[in-house]
């Protein structure tokens, strides 16, 4: 096995999201900004792939190649593709605009997303609750149910492997209350596609949550959590689906935002942070 | 890959307090009132000392004096020769209610977990908490509330430079939680607000705990019911998890090392068993004996 090796691929200026591996290389979100960035494994640059992305966030390719997007500052559910024009996927929910749709989990036939709403930005509520929403695709249009009625603030969201359960990132700040929790959890998807009870894989206690997460080829989770504030600090965190902690990889850097796994082998560890950075991890051992 | 040798069968009786006395591990049977002693030589068990009120956990002081939580007894004691002297039974003139597990500072100060749950009869105590018993001019020990915040204490352990004190909170009922706590031991010998290093959310939390060579945590928490499963966990001082090792049993109660160079470790279960994991590539740090 290599040696756990942390290399930064990028720095910048705040907080970076939605990492996603595609043939071109890597693409990330920096929310702030709106925009949409490209890293090149092959030469080490980063090149700005979109701009006016609407405060996106997290991302991620359907079964087909296709890239949507969270766009949080845009309230609404969008596809990219490049050089053309921004599609629409979803934009409000009984007549109301999201709050700040921030990660996405697509299920294998491409024609239903989950995606979380929470809202972390401050601006006033849209909708009076923060949850996740399926959006299924009938006919040529795109259809918003609400999925969870128990989550405070949903954060990552992510299909197990046999797309069976929804895990899901109740990610609250407030860390003084201790009523507030921190939990992740993992939510039966029943054969109408509502969500059945939850169960606990882990509680965060008082520290900060989940932000990110994606599946090893074992249908494992990996995700992003904790910082320097408290507790044990900035971690990859493995979990096996009952919840296990199977490994944790000490963070570099402060609040890891979210992961995936990218280049040939499907063996490094894509990183992104609340600093702005984002990390090539590699020898984690790990594989997409 | 931890190897599990099974040196005892469960048989329904709980096992708890392993210890290490540098020859044997000593674990009791609260429910047969024994206290049994393993030969790592041979793997024999046999009886050690008998006649014990619900004995559960144990541990020695720097001089090497056994100390044991004798559930039924209500009592910390100490076993002289095999005889229980009592130590200490009361709190604030009050009987105690059944002592669990208890930790040993540099000063032979005795800290131990005391619950009201797990006490048939009615309590004289209105609460659990951690209580210290600390030898005084006259050789009698007296004891002091320790904890305000606990509502079931279990498993109690030093951090390795005896700053901290981890407590495990595991309490089934209601709306408590179970948590490993931090507590800071202050200069006036108080503790101040607690840390949560885990908080185990709706599954069974830490019952033992046992301290290795770089201050971490090995911990028995977990069951078949729910969550991940009976696992031992290690953790970093700072609550991260290094580790988690699933358990043969579906409850481990405690854990200890032993062994040359304290490289063995061992675990008792709910179910009654005695096991030993060889080469786990962790090595023990206990108040006695001090390893070489």
């Amino acid at each position: 096995m290599k040696d756990l090796n942390w290399k930064k691929i990028a720095d910048q200026n705040n907080l970076t999201e939605g990492p996603t591996w595609t043939s071109e290389g890597l693409l990330y979100s920096q929310c702030a900004e709106s925009v949409t960035w490209i890293y090149n494994p092959k030469d080490g640059s980063n090149i700005i792939w979109r701009k006016n992305t609407g405060g996106s966030n997290g991302m991620l390719l359907d079964s087909n190649g296709k890239l949507y997007a969270c766009e949080g500052e845009g309230r609404r559910l969008v596809s990219y593709e490049s050089g053309k024009d921004t599609e629409v996927v979803a934009t409000e929910f009984e007549g109301k605009k999201f709050n700040e749709p921030n990660d996405l989990a697509i299920f294998p036939d491409g024609k239903k997303i989950w995606f979380s709403d929470p809202n972390y930005g401050g601006r006033p509520l849209s909708i009076e609750h923060e949850s996740v929403y399926l959006v299924s695709k009938e006919a040529s249009s795109w259809k918003v149910k609400r999925a969870t009625f128990d989550t405070d603030r949903p954060n990552g969201v992510l299909l197990s492997k046999d797309s069976a359960r929804l895990y899901v990132a109740n990610s609250p700040h407030n860390f003084d209350n201790p009523d507030i929790r921190r939990e992740l959890r993992s939510y039966k998807i029943n054969d109408d596609f509502n969500l059945g009870p939850y169960e606990v894989l882990h509680d965060f206690g008082p520290h900060r949550g989940i932000d990110g997460m994606t599946l090893n080829n074992k249908g494992n989770i990996v995700a992003t959590a904790g910082f320097e504030a408290s507790g044990p600090g900035p971690m990859i965190y493995h979990f096996d689906p009952e919840g296990r902690v199977i490994q944790t990889f000490e963070a570099p850097e402060n609040a890891p935002t979210n992961c995936t796994f990218g280049g040939d082998e499907r063996d490094v560890l894509y990183v992104t942070f609340a600093t702005g950075a984002v990390y090539a991890l590699e020898g984690s051992g790990l594989k997409g | 890959m931890w190897k599990f040798e099974e040196l005892k069968r469960a048989n329904g009786n709980l096992t708890e307090g392993p210890v290490w006395n540098g020859t044997n591990i000593l674990f009791t049977d609260g429910r047969e009132n024994r206290i049994l002693k393993l030969d790592p030589s041979t793997n024999n068990i046999s009886i050690d000392i008998e006649g014990t009120l619900g004995v559960n956990g144990l541990n020695y002081n720097s001089k090497g004096e056994l100390f044991g939580c004798e559930q039924k007894g209500r009592r910390i004691v100490r076993y002289d020769n095999k005889v229980a002297v009592v130590v200490a039974d009361k709190l604030q003139g009050k009987k105690l209610s059944a002592p669990n597990d208890l930790a040993i500072d540099l000063e032979d100060n005795i800290w131990f977990s005391d619950q009201i749950s797990s006490i048939d009869n009615k309590p004289d105590l209105h609460f659990s908490s951690v209580i210290r018993a600390s030898k005084s001019r006259d050789g009698n020990y007296e004891t002091k509330r320790m904890t305000f915040d606990c509502s079931s204490p279990n498993g109690i352990l030093f951090s390795e430079d005896y700053k901290n004190l981890f407590v495990a909170q595991s309490d089934f009922s209601g709306n408590q939680r179970r948590q490993l706590r931090s507590y800071p031991v202050l200069d006036d010998g108080v503790l101040g607000k607690y840390e949560v290093l885990h908080d185990f959310g709706p599954h069974r939390g830490i019952d033992g705990m046992t301290l290795d060579s770089e201050g971490n945590i090995l911990a028995t928490c977990g069951w078949e019911v729910s969550g991940p499963g009976p696992m031992i966990y290690i953790f970093n001082p700072k609550g991260r998890i290094i580790e988690t090792v699933r358990t043969p049993c579906m409850r481990p109660s405690n854990i200890t090392f032993g062994g040359k160079d304290l490289a063995d470790i061992y675990v008792t279960s709910l179910e009654g068993h005695l096991y030993r994991i060889r080469n786990s590539g962790f090595r023990g740090s206990l108040l006695y004996p001090r390893g070489d």
